[in-house]
């Protein structure tokens, strides 16, 4: 039987065999647990596929930085393209480069007042309860986000429809608030916002810009081309495969930085002749 | 025998043709991460399946209630913006009092589903079907003869087999994935990506919508 510690209860006599059977079975239980919390930590479902590029690129000894945080969220770990995070708001209203703008401005907000409150409020919560502080956190952020880009833009904060509330369930704000911000000091959670935000913004105005031109022949407005492919490229399938595709790009343009450093920090051999 | 073919033809449409994650993504950011272990699918499966449909009921009763207090609000962005913020505040007590609930009296068989219950709650797809109900209670109201809570139980339960079945394919897809032998820069998420953006292709042939290329 486990007590409130979620300790096994020590018998009051017992033998030394049964003494030493509890003791292993603390243990495992110890081990089960310590293996749940960090597959949690990895990012909230067990993500046992998705490699995190620093185990596979960068040694454990090497300290978090603000520079090394916000370039982490801008390119070499961007939330949209290595972590899945943030797509579905990409799919749904990433129409034009307007959009996008827009909803890049929206995230930024929410990522970075999500980070500050999680970072300095969150950090004792239990877990259970603490994802559900961030999604009420930005939804209470976005109403008057949201009231003020209304009154800036009306007519295109209308065209969000459904995905304008999903901002804040949305995984990019939540995610980065309990996996990062929560473990963190104040000054690197607000690092991480900005690269995050950053990150998920020239993507979001890429992929807009891509969809606008495809389909209206235009960019952020003003005329290029003449229609091209018509309104079938703003079928979510075809962003999917954009933002595919965009990854891979970005995956293939990571290994070769960190393998230019590697090959350029290790010392080249010089042969020494006998003369 | 019209309206139960209307009603079939509604159910096909919001398994196949609307589907929830195909046709609008929603869910695509907790369906791309999840694992291939054949007992996280089930389990996550089968939570993220049970919320959408109930969220879908939940949101039916919320917008009766919200209704009645006659609150009247110029803008419809701002106007569903409040209406989440409060849906969301009672969405948060309602799992609050669960989790006491299931933890107090079902604690060992609670334990194996309690840290994913969070993730299955508060996500895209939940929060997505009483949007989606939203839409479609008035035609269901109009040609099939659903209307209330029977439109948000019918409404809540196909989106969420159509969720089932999205996250069945997704699930098979990325075992078959991890197995391949990818080059290195679409192994991964981005092959991930790539297959759910084949799918969702191939879901919106079965609508019927043609490209005009």
């Amino acid at each position: 039987m486990q007590n409130k510690n979620n300790r096994l209860e020590e018998p009051k006599s017992e033998s030394k065999y049964r003494a030493k059977i509890r003791g292993s079975m603390q243990h495992r239980l110890d081990k089960y647990r310590e293996r749940s919390n960090a597959n949690i930590e990895r990012g909230l479902a067990r993500t046992i596929n998705l490699k995190d590029y620093k185990s596979e690129f960068l040694s454990k000894d090497e300290p978090e930085t603000v520079g090394r945080v916000f370039m982490n969220g801008l390119l070499l770990d961007n939330p949209v393209l290595f972590n899945a995070l943030g797509a579905v708001l990409i799919v749904g209203v990433c129409s034009t480069v307007q959009n996008a703008v827009l909803l890049s401005l929206l995230v930024l907000v929410l990522l970075i007042v999500n980070e500050f409150m999680a970072s300095l409020f969150y950090k004792n919560a239990p877990p259970e309860i603490r994802l559900m502080a961030h999604v009420l956190t930005a939804a209470l952020v976005l109403l008057p986000a949201g009231a003020v880009a209304i009154n800036a833009n009306a007519t295109a904060l209308n065209s969000f429809g459904i995905y304008l509330p999903l901002l804040c369930v949305s995984g990019l704000v939540t995610v980065r608030s309990e996996v990062f911000a929560i473990k963190h000091t104040l000054k690197l959670s607000m690092a991480d916002a900005l690269g995050n935000g950053a990150g998920f913004a020239w993507v979001a105005i890429l992929i807009g810009a891509a969809r606008e031109l495809l389909s209206f022949g235009s960019v952020a407005g003003y005329p290029i081309t003449g229609k091209v492919f018509g309104a079938g490229i703003n079928y979510p399938f075809a962003t999917f495969l954009m933002i595919g595709f965009l990854a891979a790009l970005l995956k293939h343009l990571r290994r070769r930085h960190y393998q230019k450093n590697a090959d350029a920090q290790t010392p080249s051999e010089e042969v020494q002749s006998d003369d | 025998m019209t309206e139960i073919g209307r009603i079939i033809s509604y159910a096909l449409v919001l398994v196949f043709a609307e589907n929830i994650l195909f046709s609008r993504g929603l869910g695509s950011d907790v369906v791309l991460r999840l694992s291939v272990n054949p007992k996280d699918f089930f389990r996550f499966g089968i939570i993220l399946t049970t919320a959408t449909m109930i969220s879908s009921v939940i949101g039916w009763g919320f917008s009766a209630v919200v209704s009645l207090l006659n609150v009247d609000i110029a803008n419809p962005s701002l106007r569903l913006l409040l209406r989440t913020l409060v849906y969301l505040i009672c969405l948060s007590a309602l799992y609050v009092a669960f989790d006491r609930f299931m933890n107090k009296h079902f604690e060992t068989r609670y334990s194996r589903f309690r840290k994913a219950m969070p993730i299955a709650i508060f996500n895209t797809a939940v929060l997505g079907a009483p949007a989606i109900l939203a839409r479609m209670e008035i035609a269901l109201a109009n040609t099939a003869n659903l209307n209330g809570f029977l439109a948000a139980l019918f409404v809540g339960a196909f989106v969420s087999i159509g969720f089932l079945i999205a996250v069945a394919l997704m699930s098979e897809g990325i075992k078959q994935i991890e197995s391949m032998d990818l080059p290195y820069a679409f192994s991964g998420l981005p092959a991930r990506f790539i297959y759910i953006g084949l799918l969702a292709m191939a879901f919106s042939a079965i609508s019927g919508r043609q490209a005009d290329f």
